[in-house]
């Protein structure tokens, strides 16, 4: 009896084994696209300027995956979107490369992994949404369709990506805790938007935006200063008063200490490279970048 | 009984862990193989067209703008776009085709012709933020050689596709529908006997009245202009008819399933939307009675997609106002809006009473720019539009914030470049 019931029970066992038809996978056919994907002349150009030498995809081509359906948004026009991707690179990638102690591999280390170009700015019923960081991965750049070359170091989405690359080197490593105490009582995050450029600034704050929050008014010192022309960095002081200067001069002193100690980028140094390399880009012709 | 307790265990745990039967595929394929395999064959149906695919284009999710004939041609990477609207303009630009939800057409980078349908910082239809509020990327419902069915993947709207003819090119085809589009009038038509069906029109849809029951229905469809006449959005049915296009007859008569469409007299005070494109001689005051001396300026207003523009109210801001056109009434309509942003808030042309309160922060009131059915040349006085507790009698510029909450008037510059009322213009 016992050995029909272990002979039954080894059947039953390999007969299951073998009734568990595997599903074997059809490696002959693929179920994604394994064919290399046509390059054309920009896309070959950001390979060897961007994606070859500092790992950052730049995705010019609107993904919707990529956006929010809550906001009404276009994509970028191709002609416009070279040249941001030129300008880009040559007033703020190779800006850091040229000043950052390690050069390229400042930039290599923190440039965000994923550049996103879209046509305008992202409306919802607040009104317009400009760039975006993402955890330091993603930088969404708006509006690219309204790029006016001549005039882009005055264009609001210039000093957004120092902004924005400012957020994500603050991801990494924290603003110093001396840079919160400065102005501690004025931090507005739910009302800034009622302060006007006066009254942000006699207050301390280089614009309305710096006001709501500590991590923003740092980004805001380090941006503007970056991208302002020395005259417009005095009127925005002269504009705030003694007070307001007095204080603003201070944030700018804990910002250079910061970008010297956590970073050694020297923050005059990359001014002038900045300011020096938006004088340059005159003198080249954008309406034939070549690719 | 131990070893039959046993041997139930075994058994029901034999069957228990037993396979599931193999279930036979419906399709010799996986998802994802028929998925790549439609991409393919969708874009070898697009790219075959080498005339390229008439598209029945229609923006915003209650198509509130009607529709547009666009032209699609595919080429490899690239398509190229026109549009009725610049029947000489093409433009060239990437798409892709994805087997997303279904397999989709997605405009990914900015082609004119197409994205000014969508456009949001385009103040035209609903304003900064909105526009037309069109699609540019569709979900492929079916395609055929012979015809595509789109659908947008945010308006929903239903995008008919169907291959350009080889006979005629995109300018004839234009021109062709701009000769048939006669100053449209106002109209209603009814078909005789006892289903009486009264259809009234605007400038973008036809609403179709009838006795349903003894009760009042009415149903309001889009439609777009063709060379002949007009075609339905959807087609309508009624008392055993279909109705779908209107052929336009040459004495301004429209067809369609064989009943005949007859345009009503409009009101004496009415005009096209062609009469009020020009230059005037504008007068305004900046008092709430409108005495002592008025000012006088040049003004245009020119025609902007469906809307007109009026430039030299505020010569030293140098900013447009946008005035709709009001197809029933033949006015035009002057509303509160917004200008642009200044130090992130926004200056608005905002409606001012005549006790000087102003009127809150809808953006629908304003008021009527209206001729009087007798002067020549032209003379357009604007007066209260009647959707407010007191008359509006004028405009001034003011500034919000973000929240949309009132900050102050502007008060740089000439009081007359920011404050108007009692305005009239006479056409030079």
């Amino acid at each position: 009896m016992k050995k029909i019931i272990y002979l039954l029970i080894l059947c039953l066992t390999t007969s299951i084994f073998y009734s568990c038809s595997k599903d074997e996978p059809d490696t002959a056919n693929s179920i994604f696209d394994t064919s290399a994907p046509e390059l054309n002349s920009f896309d070959q150009w950001l390979r060897d300027n961007y994606v070859i030498p500092y790992n950052i995809q730049v995705k010019y081509k609107l993904e919707d995956i990529e956006t929010d359906y809550a906001y009404n948004v276009i994509p970028a026009d191709l002609e416009k979107s070279k040249r941001m991707a030129f300008l880009l690179k040559y007033l703020w990638i190779e800006a850091y490369k040229e000043v950052a102690g390690d050069g390229i591999h400042f930039v290599r280390a923190n440039a965000p992994r994923v550049m996103h170009y879209l046509g305008s700015a992202e409306y919802d019923d607040r009104g317009k949404r400009l760039g975006v960081a993402e955890g330091g991965m993603k930088i969404t750049i708006t509006e690219v369709n309204d790029l006016i070359p001549s005039q882009i170091i005055y264009q609001e989405f210039f000093n957004t990506i120092h902004h924005e690359f400012g957020h994500i080197l603050c991801q990494t490593i924290d603003i110093p805790i001396d840079f919160r105490t400065i102005t501690p009582a004025d931090y507005a995050p739910s009302t800034w938007f009622n302060r006007s450029d006066e009254e942000a600034a006699e207050l301390g704050f280089v614009s309305p935006y710096a006001s709501s929050l500590p991590e923003e008014d740092f980004v805001e010192v380090l941006a503007r200063y970056i991208t302002y022309t020395p005259a417009e960095w005095q009127a925005k002081l002269t504009q705030a008063g003694t007070t307001g200067s007095e204080l603003i001069t201070i944030k700018l002193g804990r910002v250079k200490t910061y970008m010297k100690n956590a970073w050694k980028v020297d923050l005059d140094q990359l001014k002038a490279v900045v300011q020096r390399r938006a004088y340059e880009i005159q003198f080249i012709d954008l309406d034939n970048l070549g690719f | 009984m131990k070893k039959n307790s046993i041997l139930t265990i075994i058994l029901s745990l034999a069957l228990a862990i037993s396979c599931t039967p193999n279930i036979d595929p419906i399709f010799e394929k996986s998802a994802s193989e028929r998925m790549t395999e439609s991409v393919e064959n969708v874009k070898k149906l697009l790219t075959a067209q080498t005339n390229g695919w008439l598209v029945e284009y229609y923006p915003e999710k209650t198509q509130k703008y009607g529709g547009f004939n666009l032209l699609f041609k595919f080429d490899g990477e690239n398509v190229v776009v026109r549009s009725e609207l610049e029947p000489l303009r093409t433009d060239s630009s990437i798409y892709a085709l994805k087997g997303d939800m279904s397999t989709s057409l997605n405009f990914t980078t900015y082609n004119i012709s197409l994205h000014r349908f969508s456009d949001p910082s385009l103040n035209i239809g609903g304003g900064i933020g909105l526009a037309y509020e069109g699609d540019y990327e569709f979900v492929i419902v079916s395609a055929l050689e012979t015809e595509f069915i789109l659908r947008g993947k945010k308006t929903k709207n239903t995008i008919r596709m169907t291959p350009f003819p080889t006979t005629i090119d995109w300018e004839e085809f234009c021109q062709q529908i701009l000769d048939s589009k006669p100053e449209y009038r106002p109209l209603y038509l009814h078909v005789n006997g006892n289903d009486s069906l009264w259809v009234s029109n605007d400038e973008t849809s036809l609403t179709m009245s009838y006795k349903k029951d003894n009760v009042e229905v009415n149903k309001k469809i889009a439609y777009m202009f063709t060379p002949q006449g007009l075609k339905l959005y959807e087609d309508f049915e009624y008392a055993g008819k279909t109705y779908s296009e209107f052929i336009l007859q040459s004495n301004n008569n429209l067809i369609s399933a064989g009943s005949t469409f007859v345009p009503r007299v409009p009101p004496a005070t009415w005009l096209p939307r062609a009469a009020f494109a020009g230059t005037y001689t504008l007068i305004h005051y900046t008092n709430i009675g409108g005495t002592g001396t008025p000012y006088t300026k040049t003004v245009t207003l020119t025609e902007y997609d469906n809307k007109f523009l009026l430039s030299g109210l505020m010569p030293s801001l140098n900013l447009d106002v946008v005035l709709d056109y009001h197809f029933g009434k033949g006015i035009l309509l002057a509303r509160q809006q917004g200008l642009r942003y200044i130090g992130g808030n926004s200056l608005n042309l905002t409606s001012v009473t005549n006790e000087f309160g102003l009127s809150p922060g809808a953006f629908y009131i304003g008021q009527q720019v209206s001729w009087d059915g007798v002067s020549d040349p032209i003379e357009l006085t604007w007066t209260d539009y009647g959707q407010y507790g007191s008359p509006i009698i004028g405009f001034v510029l003011w500034f919000t914030n973000s929240a949309g909450l009132s900050v102050g008037q502007y008060t740089t510059g000439p009081v007359d470049q920011r404050l108007w009322t009692h305005i009239k213009m006479t056409k030079q």
